[in-house]
């Protein structure tokens, strides 16, 4: 009988002891979990807090950024403003200063085509045209193209038969195609060395070789601008060798690419009469008066 | 029968003849430059020239030139019109012999510079009737006759 209680006493402690056990296991479970708990809304708050300041920086970098984007839109249309006042006032002075027509009653003109264009169309009354379609350097020394007391002689012959004080010379772009650059501006030194031998008086102008449209530069491996840009570099440090005046027409007939501005021109090389008299009036504003 | 046939022909020759001989046509070059305008296609855009240029280019005295009216291309293209009214029927003649030396030139400037447009100077019509004097370079030069003529 005291066996039976003996066991029946340790059975009771035992599932005492068990029940303990669980109720332990389960409370350090629950602690556990409340314990996580707690670090996850400890980390949720800390993410959101993270969030709330980065979002915080964010409008401030946004707001700055915007800020400074219109102090820059300001300080640009000022300077374009600036820009445009001090073109306006230099056209308005290049205008004042510009020559009228009868500057040109004793100028020589000498180009191809394209100068032929010029003196139709540009409105000019004055001045002496030596031209033919397809000029170059050579032809205007070599070639007799101009009709002179019934015979035909060169253009450079035709040149020195006048008296001119200001000779504008404008050729290159039928040379484009030429194997050689130095070739080409040895012969126009040559040209150029003979008008100024003629006419030692004179004010030689070399215009540089007017762009061709974009369209036509795209797609002609010949007459491009790249090509243009290189004969016009060297014509221009041969202008700059000799003492004589160098005109880029380029400044006022080329577009913001570097190309002939897209309507001035039909097959994108002769110029329409609207920048024939663009031209005309680049060279009474740049001459020396 | 034969005879017969021979005289009417030579009546209506006669009259074919005798109807161009009077034919004393007068032009309004303004209206008549408008019209060709319209009428014939040209390939590059054609503005009216300046006509102290009709002396410089084509060498014709400006005193023989009572009318005149000049349109021509940027120079890409060899298209052009011109219409004069000279003083005198010797004159519209002399201006006439210049025009053909003229196209003459143009064809050999343009034979090595743009070959194509030597056809277009080969289709060019050049007509003189009295003391008019009228050229037009384009590709088709039929409308212009038609309307000179």
């Amino acid at each position: 009988m005291k066996i039976g209680k003996k066991r029946e006493r340790k059975r009771r402690v035992v599932v005492f002891v068990l029940i303990l056990t669980v109720l332990s296991v389960f409370g350090a479970m629950k602690w556990v979990g409340h314990q996580n708990e707690l670090r996850m809304l400890e980390e949720q708050e800390r993410i959101r807090k993270e969030e709330a300041i980065r979002k915080a920086e964010e409008e401030a970098i946004a707001k700055a950024k915007v800020a400074e984007e219109q102090k820059k839109a300001e300080e640009e249309a000022a300077r374009l403003k600036a820009e445009e006042e001090a073109k306006a006032i230099a056209a308005s002075e290049a205008e004042t200063k510009a020559v009228d027509d009868s500057y040109f009653e004793d100028a020589l003109f000498i180009g191809d085509s394209r100068t032929q264009g010029f003196q139709i169309q540009s409105g000019i009354t004055k001045g002496t045209f030596l031209t033919y379609k397809g000029l170059n350097v050579s032809s205007a020394m070599n070639k007799p193209l101009i009709n002179r007391n019934g015979k035909k002689v060169t253009i450079l012959d035709a040149a020195r038969g006048g008296a001119y004080s200001k000779i504008f010379v404008m050729l290159g772009v039928n040379e484009l195609g030429w194997a050689s650059d130095q070739a080409f501006i040895d012969e126009y030194s040559k040209l150029v060395d003979a008008l100024v031998d003629a006419h030692p008086e004179a004010t030689v102008y070399i215009q540089s070789i007017i762009y061709v449209s974009e369209d036509k530069s795209v797609h002609d491996k010949i007459y491009n601008n790249k090509n243009i840009n290189r004969y016009n570099d060297l014509i221009q440090t041969m202008a700059e060798e000799k003492n004589l005046e160098y005109m880029d027409l380029n400044q006022v007939l080329a577009n913001s690419k570097g190309h002939l501005i897209e309507d001035a021109s039909f097959d994108g090389v002769h110029l329409r009469p609207d920048y024939c008299k663009i031209w005309y009036q680049f060279l009474k504003e740049n001459v020396i008066s | 029968m034969k005879k017969s046939i021979w005289m009417a022909m030579v009546v209506v020759m006669v009259f074919a003849l005798t109807a161009c001989g009077n034919k004393e046509k007068t032009y309004d070059l303004s209206q008549l430059s408008q019209s060709i305008l319209e009428k014939v296609t040209f390939e590059d855009t054609l503005t009216e020239i300046d006509s102290a240029m009709l002396s410089v280019i084509y060498g014709i005295d400006e005193t023989t030139m009572t009318e005149k009216t000049l349109y021509k291309g940027s120079g890409a293209t060899a298209e052009e019109f011109i219409l004069l009214k000279m003083t005198s029927e010797e004159e519209a003649k002399k201006v006439y012999a210049n025009l053909e030396q003229y196209v003459a030139d143009q064809k050999e400037a343009f034979a090595s510079y743009v070959p194509a447009e030597v056809n277009r100077l080969e289709s060019s019509c050049l007509i003189q009737n009295g003391q008019y004097v009228f050229l037009c370079v384009a590709s088709d030069t039929e409308p212009f006759k038609a309307l000179v003529e």
